[in-house]
């Protein structure tokens, strides 16, 4: 139940906003919440952090890639929830900022994408909850864990 | 409860605070934009922390953003009338009262303290933003700003004089003085004895230092401490600070995951892209130009001017060599290290370049290097915006033979990506550099 998630994006207002409503439902969840910031590379670097999601006085951590634009080149993690681990394309919309989100919520303990959905609703962004929506009834996310093809690390 | 990134954090702090004159290096590694501030100016690194300093003498209330702090910067000639912080990200020499940031929740209240201890010593008072605070998020962004003067110093009668060394070092106890009173006092704060940089929570790291209190510092820090975890560019400037200690085998170094994970991606436009695509690939490239991304990228070397001309004069073939670096960063006093290689200066629209020779950038493979400087009129901050390149897909032929897109493993610039298994640009990102169109072997972008 603890988690070190580590995330890249190039977008810095939909990273702003997913790390919102991440926080949101992760402590809605009573997980403990810290965070590391990376010093970007350069200006065309994507933005990229750490969150550490404490969630029991156990000793082992389930590693988690967020990688919304591909841009990470290690994927040795537990979860690896990139576009191209959930069979989505980099849309110049960049609704995947979304679907990738809404993966992570289903991956972790705990949690769901009630605030998500309820966050869309309220913006009235229908067109990003259409997309949320075809990406869900065209991928599984609870059976890729099963199986293990959204996880990578080499044990 | 809104979180706000480092960027947004910073704006608002230099807004709430009526900073009236903001100075940002152009190689600081976050983009500094400010709602109201008007005064605020990008300029090289070098000079960065004088300007500041300067307009602080004058009587502004001025912030500064850069890169590194140089031992040279520390030549104060007058005492400042108005308060002056300055933020580096790189770990300082210790030449003005340092306030070290770790977190960054800690921010708004670390500039508050700085700018009170710079207004009631009348020297500049420098934060140094650690590495886990340089894109972060936190909830707290106000502060309540208490910095106004007070009263003033018993050598206020010097602020229009030369500044002495009795009234410096009078200036320096007077800033540690009120710092311990409003810092707590780091030694004491430590859980056990161990230093640990990469979180308050967990424990502690330096607080703060003043230039004239260092070796009692250094030795409370040998005395008190036996193990400590840090952040490599923490551990880098401890052991530069506690070299006669021998600290450094005491501390676990703990690295973060960032240098090798990310694929080189490029700025739009990039001045680098067209100039190594000039000087082709026999020829190697140095660069005082302080982009990681560019020095990985190009495989470039890291030399000043200075240096390069030595190289080249020892070489036996300095046609091949290239010096690349900002045409601001130079005078017409610097003509004589122009002496041997090729040099290319990137220049920003509107600044002066009578001082130097002028090419135009389709001659850069035509032109003589061995006796000219080229000006290049694209810098990394004045990327012109041009039209936004457009992919014909017929004569798009990599992905169709099932290749990677040269476009793209040539450039690495963030506007082109795969879609669909086709190579498309985003429009809102594109400058229009044509730096995809100079390395397409298909000429499918125009």
């Amino acid at each position: 139940m603890n988690y070190k998630i580590d995330i890249y994006g190039f977008n810095q207002a939909l990273l702003d906003e997913c790390f919102n409503i991440l926080i949101e439902e992760v402590t809605a969840s009573n997980y403990q919440v810290t965070t590391y910031g990376r010093m970007p590379h350069g200006f065309a670097a994507p933005y990229s952090l750490t969150l550490l999601l404490h969630g029991s006085n156990s000793k082992n951590v389930t590693n988690v890639l967020l990688d919304f634009d591909n841009s990470a080149k290690d994927h040795n993690y537990d979860i690896v929830l990139t576009p191209k681990a959930l069979a989505l394309d980099i849309e110049t919309h960049q609704n995947h900022y979304w679907c990738v989100l809404s993966a992570l919520l289903q991956s972790l303990h705990d949690t769901s994408s009630a605030f998500l959905t309820g966050y869309l609703l309220d913006k009235g962004r229908s067109g990003e909850l259409e997309y949320i929506k075809k990406f869900n009834s065209s991928f599984n996310v609870t059976m890729a864990l099963q199986q293990g093809t959204i996880a990578t690390r080499d044990n | 409860m809104k979180y706000s990134n480092t960027i947004d954090t910073i704006s608002t702090i230099i807004d709430s605070h009526g900073f009236e004159s903001t100075f940002v290096s152009y190689n600081f590694p976050i983009k500094i934009a400010t709602a109201t501030n008007q005064n605020l100016r990008s300029t090289t690194d070098t000079g960065v922390v004088q300007q500041g300093i300067a307009s602080a003498i004058g009587g502004n209330k001025s912030i500064v953003f850069t890169e590194q702090l140089q031992a040279h910067d520390a030549t104060l000639k007058r005492l400042t009338r108005s308060f002056c912080v300055i933020i580096t990200t790189t770990p300082p020499p210790i030449v003005f009262p340092t306030i070290f940031t770790r977190q960054l929740s800690d921010l708004p209240e670390d500039v508050n303290t700085a700018a009170l201890v710079s207004s009631k010593s009348l020297i500049p008072v420098v934060i140094y933003l650690g590495t886990t605070a340089l894109f972060d998020y936190t909830n707290e962004t106000t502060t309540s700003s208490s910095h106004e003067r007070v009263s003033l110093p018993p050598w206020e009668q010097a602020l229009d004089k030369p500044v002495t060394q009795a009234t410096l070092s009078d200036a320096q106890a007077l800033a540690h003085e009120t710092l311990s009173t409003i810092l707590p006092k780091w030694v004491d704060g430590i859980l056990g004895n161990e230093i640990v940089s990469h979180s308050s929570s967990e424990g502690s790291f330096v607080r703060f230092i003043t230039p004239h209190a260092i070796s009692d510092t250094c030795q409370l820090i040998n005395d008190k401490i036996s193990a400590g975890r840090v952040i490599d560019k923490d551990e880098e400037y401890l052991s530069a600070l506690l070299y006669p200690f021998n600290l450094r085998q005491r501390m676990t170094t703990f690295h973060l995951k960032n240098n090798d994970n990310n694929r080189s991606y490029l700025c739009p436009g990039c001045p680098f892209i067209e100039i190594s695509e000039s000087v082709g690939e026999n020829n190697s490239i140095y660069t005082n130009v302080n982009c990681p991304e560019a020095i990985r990228f190009f495989n470039l070397n890291t030399v000043s001017l200075g240096e390069f001309s030595s190289l080249a004069s020892t070489s036996k073939d300095p046609s091949s060599m290239v010096f690349v670096d900002h045409l601001h960063n130079y005078s017409s006093a610097d003509k004589h290290l122009l002496a041997a290689g090729g040099i290319v200066f990137l220049n920003t629209v509107g600044d002066s370049s009578k001082s130097f020779k002028v090419f135009s950038p389709s001659a850069l493979k035509s032109v003589k290097r061995q006796t000219s400087a080229l000006l290049f009129p694209y810098s990394c901050h004045n990327i012109p915006a041009n039209k936004s390149k457009k992919i014909i897909s017929k004569k798009c032929k990599c992905t169709a033979n099932g290749e990677e897109p040269t476009c793209i493993i040539n450039t690495g610039c963030p506007a082109l990506v795969l879609q669909d298994g086709k190579v498309t640009t985003f429009s809102d990102i594109c400058v229009g550099c044509s730096g995809c169109k100079i390395s397409c072997p298909y000429g499918a972008i125009q």
